[in-house]
């Protein structure tokens, strides 16, 4: 097995709120560690409030963390300066939620996907590398000259993987790639993601709350709950079969386009807690259908069935899945 | 009977390159005590539609023939504003994407809740026990106490809910629900929905639910109605649409939502191309330039082909399914 | 608002700078503005091909002359032709007008990126100093620097900087804020740029707009903080015309010789309209949003 490209440990965020004279914290992060391999597609997945967004940032050097360490390609980065971070970020990309809002509005596309390359003063041909990035996301070359405000939703984030791919990273951070884009657009994107996943051996970490684009391009994921993993593993086989409460109910809250099925769905009553108060015991007892006494209590044992790993007091399912 | 009828609407915008026909002959009906969900991509015109419904387009867009008739005669085309200003509100509401656009951050709950009565002749002690009741049925836990306090104070998915009780407290004829769930995550999309479907009974109005997540259409609606770069290009049942769709944008939108695709798959559907410009509408189908089906006859403007069962597709080749083919 | 308004496949549309010019002509008021500007512009610019009178030129024999074809708008009471000073009086006013608000907008432009996108500490300190300058009143303000520096256009200029910087800085800083943290800016950080790169190529272009309009607007009052204060005697030393002076010079004698205040006096109406109905209709034309229903 190869080594990972990055490794996240026991990392916790907090937030500071309060003032000077009533300090007050929340735990935004609350202790998460994760492995992605060279070419391998990592899905984070949670609510919003769930730290999924934080913890991407916090991968992404943007946001400074209070526990716990960050490596990417061997080397420590949670520690690193704004300007000694700033050769990791050449091997490293982010794309963000907004696809249009993440363009800078004056700029032309020809402007910004070759931004990269301006701030890490290299020198191109950018006539050149303007085309060969715009064909590789398959758009014509004369959308160079455009604006933003003239792209629609799908172009935009073309523009945005562009961008993101164009210094030819390891690894890509992928916030949320399918918010905000029509139905008939999400695959496009999709499909762009993975093609060039394999075409540019990327190792990728997505962001979303959406199981359906999960489902189709990560290898493995990780559920989040206010801050923590409440379960991790093969997307696959997560999905066939999920340990962990939350993960199921997720999974069953999706909508299906079929009015004739029949939805024998979990419905999780309340609200996600507050992290200014998060619930002793598991934290999830609050809104879990199969809660017991001992789950508002105490805190739930660590339960790993065939690489699949959830933390629960009564797992959905003891042993290998037939 | 129906609550809402709209025939052969017309929408234009003038612009600095142009008329642009935002809406073209849209018609399609709200029946009574029905769910009626309008499916659609950006620029297909949804909302141009709810502002020509609601009398409140921009100014420099006008109606250009058809009518909009609410509770049997009345044309909401040719009310004048005062008039549209006592409809809305009372007997047609609306719910948008974001509830703080109905909430007035600077009162408490209660007092909007009140204050909303304000026609009903009601006491006051009336109107607060009304008040608590509609957040009663929305399930703000707590409601005696919930409504003393400001719309901050609430999460998001409370805040759509206070934003549902109060549309649904004066007991309209007709709600209009803008993407009221788009920005809540799915275990509150679910419960919304779900709370949605009581109300919609309970108070026995009709809903004009617009939404661009076929699963929850699927699971809330009766009928669907199908919109593409601003014409109707299909309506029916729930079931027909999903089960037997005519348009063949309707039948590639459905193969497109990864929901669709049960299984893990690295290739996911779509529909290239883009919407034309509306500017300059082709004159034939508007959906031929990214259509699979297309043949000579698409050139030229398409029917509303009547497939029976209320079931109808602005398409040349309705009357013939696309066949399986075999892989 | 319809949402299918632009297909970016559509042909080439013309640039918007175009688009801008053809809205402001099609507005009167903006028509009107740019005309009463062009010709105090052009009047300041070609004073010396539109008179042969020198302003400065004392005339004891022609001294009140009303106006007539000779004097097109008299003389003043040491016989100068009103006219030629009228025309440089403006040549005086404009410049001060353009050198102090270019020199403020540079100022408030640095000041309020610093003060918005540096730390916490530091923008608080910066909002103290803007408000502590900003509460002295102008006047005394003017008086203060007068007393230390003299009467000059100098002074003028500094007091003019002084009292429009916490303005246009605040401005800058506000907008600032609110873009720090928007997703494009998060994403150059994301990708590793500077802050000095990311105030110049993202947070920049997209604050300075609106600002230079509503300095175009503060034109007149510039214009009018240099006639006052040149009325008063603490601006532009006599001989050189100006209109504050011109209308100092009629306002001891407007029993006898009214035309002498009013030479003075239209100019200042005239140009601050101009510019007034100018900058409103641009901001219009490049912000509808903010256009007042």
């Amino acid at each position: 097995m190869t080594d990972p490209i990055l490794t996240v440990r026991d990392v916790q965020v907090t937030f500071d709120l309060g003032s000077v004279f009533r300090p007050s914290e929340i735990l935004g992060v609350a202790g998460v560690s994760l492995e992605v391999r060279p070419g391998e597609t990592f899905a984070l997945v949670g609510e919003s409030g769930s730290g999924k967004t934080t913890l991407a940032r916090a991968i992404n050097g943007l946001q400074a963390i209070s526990e716990g360490e960050i490596a990417f390609e061997g080397r420590r980065i949670d520690t690193l300066s704004r300007k000694e971070m700033q050769p990791i970020r050449q091997r490293m990309s982010m794309m963000f939620q907004d696809p249009v809002g993440s363009l800078s509005p004056r700029m032309t596309v020809g402007d910004l996907v070759t931004e990269p390359f301006a701030i890490h003063g290299q020198q191109i041909d950018r006539r050149a590398e303007v085309e060969r990035l715009l064909s590789l996301v398959g758009l014509p070359a004369d959308f160079a000259t455009r604006f933003p405000h003239q792209l629609s939703g799908g172009q935009a984030r073309r523009v945005g993987v562009a961008r993101a791919i164009a210094l030819d990273p390891a690894l890509v951070i992928a916030d949320e790639p399918t918010a905000g884009l029509d139905v008939s657009v999400q695959g496009e994107v999709l499909n762009l993601l993975n093609d060039l996943r394999e075409r540019l051996g990327l190792a990728m970490v997505i962001i979303t709350h959406n199981l359906h684009v999960v489902h189709h391009v990560a290898d493995r994921m990780a559920v989040m709950y206010l801050g923590r993993f409440v379960e991790t593993g093969p997307t696959e086989a997560v999905f066939r079969a999920p340990i962990h409460p939350y993960t199921k109910a997720l999974i069953s809250a999706n909508p299906e386009p079929d009015p004739d099925r029949a939805h024998d769905r979990i419905s999780l009553p309340a609200e996600v807690p507050s992290l200014l108060a998060r619930p002793s015991g598991c934290e999830f007892h609050t809104r879990c259908p199969w809660a017991r006494d001992v789950c508002a209590t105490t805190l739930p044992p660590r339960v790993t069935i065939d690489g699949q790993t959830a933390t629960c007091h009564f797992p959905l399912r003891q042993e290998t899945a037939a | 009977m129906t609550v809402l009828s709209i025939s052969n609407l017309n929408v234009v915008f003038s612009t600095e390159d142009g008329p642009l026909h935002a809406l073209k002959d849209v018609s399609f009906d709200v029946p009574a005590n029905r769910i009626v969900g309008i499916v659609g991509e950006s620029g297909c015109g949804k909302s141009t539609l709810i502002n020509a419904i609601l009398g409140l387009l921009a100014d420099n867009g006008h109606i250009d023939g058809g009518a909009i008739r609410f509770e049997g005669d009345t044309d909401l085309t040719t009310l004048g504003p005062d008039a549209m200003r006592d409809l809305r509100g009372p007997r047609i509401a609306t719910v948008f994407q974001d509830p703080m656009g109905a909430l007035n951050p600077v009162l408490s709950v209660g007092a909007q809740m009140v204050n909303i009565q304000y026609r009903s002749g009601r006491s006051k002690a009336e109107k607060r026990a009304r008040a608590v009741e509609m957040l009663e049925q929305v399930r703000i836990p707590d409601a005696a106490a919930a409504i003393k306090r400001y719309p901050h104070e609430f999460s998001g998915g409370m805040k759509q809910r206070i934003a549902i009780a109060m549309a649904l407290m004066m007991e309209p004829a007709l709600l209009i629900a803008d993407e009221p769930t788009t920005a809540l995550d799915a275990t509150l999309e679910v419960a919304t929905i779900e709370m949605l479907k009581d109300l919609q009974q309970k108070i026995g109005c009709s809903i004009l639910f617009i939404s661009h997540h076929l699963g929850v259409i699927a699971e809330l609606c009766d009928d669907v109605v199908v919109m593409y770069a601003g014409e109707v290009v299909e309506r029916g049942t729930t079931r027909a649409i999903f089960n037997d769709p005519r348009h063949p944008y309707t039948a590639r939108l459905l193969e497109c939502d990864p929901a669709r695709q049960t299984e893990r798959t690295r290739n996911l559907p779509t529909i290239p191309g883009e919407i034309p410009d509306l500017r300059a509408r082709p004159p034939g189908c508007i959906f031929a330039n990214r259509c699979h089906r297309r043949e000579d006859v698409c050139a030229r403007p398409p029917p509303d082909i009547q497939i029976g069962g209320g079931h109808a597709a602005r398409c040349h080749l309705a009357d013939m399914p696309e066949m399986e083919v075999a892989p | 608002m319809s949402e299918a308004v632009s297909d970016p496949q559509a042909a080439k549309p013309p640039s918007d700078a175009w688009r801008a010019v053809r809205r402001l002509l099609r507005e009167p008021l903006g028509v009107l503005g740019l005309t009463l500007v062009l010709l105090m512009v052009g009047g300041a610019i070609f004073a010396d091909l539109l008179t042969s009178w020198d302003p400065t030129r004392i005339n004891p024999r022609d001294r009140f002359l009303g106006p007539g074809a000779e004097h097109l708008l008299g003389t003043d009471q040491l016989g100068r032709d009103l006219f030629a000073r009228v025309l440089h009086g403006g040549r005086v006013a404009l410049s001060v007008a353009l050198i102090a608000t270019g020199i403020s907008l540079v100022i408030g432009i640095m000041l309020g990126l610093i003060a918005g996108y540096g730390p916490r500490w530091l923008d608080n300190l910066m909002i103290l100093l803007f408000d502590s300058v900003k509460s002295f009143p102008t006047v005394m303000l003017a008086l203060a620097l007068v007393t230390l520096f003299g009467p000059s256009l100098t002074s003028v200029v500094i007091v003019v900087v002084l009292v429009t910087v916490p303005g246009y800085a605040r401005i800058i800083r506000t907008q600032t804020i609110a873009l720090k943290n928007s997703e494009y800016v998060t994403a150059a950080r994301s990708m590793g740029a500077s802050p000095a790169r990311i105030l110049r190529v993202h947070i920049l272009p997209n604050v300075i707009g609106p600002l230079v309009i509503l300095a175009s607007m503060d034109i007149p009052v510039v214009i009018g903080i240099e006639a006052g204060m040149s009325f008063l005697g603490l601006g532009v030393r006599p001989p050189t015309p100006s209109w504050g002076s011109i209308l100092n010079d009629g306002f001891t004698s407007i029993r006898d010789t009214p035309w002498i205040a009013v030479a003075g006096g239209i100019p200042i109406i005239l140009v601050t309209l101009g510019f007034t109905f100018l900058g409103e209709t641009l901001r219009d034309v490049f912000d509808p949003r903010l256009k007042a229903r």
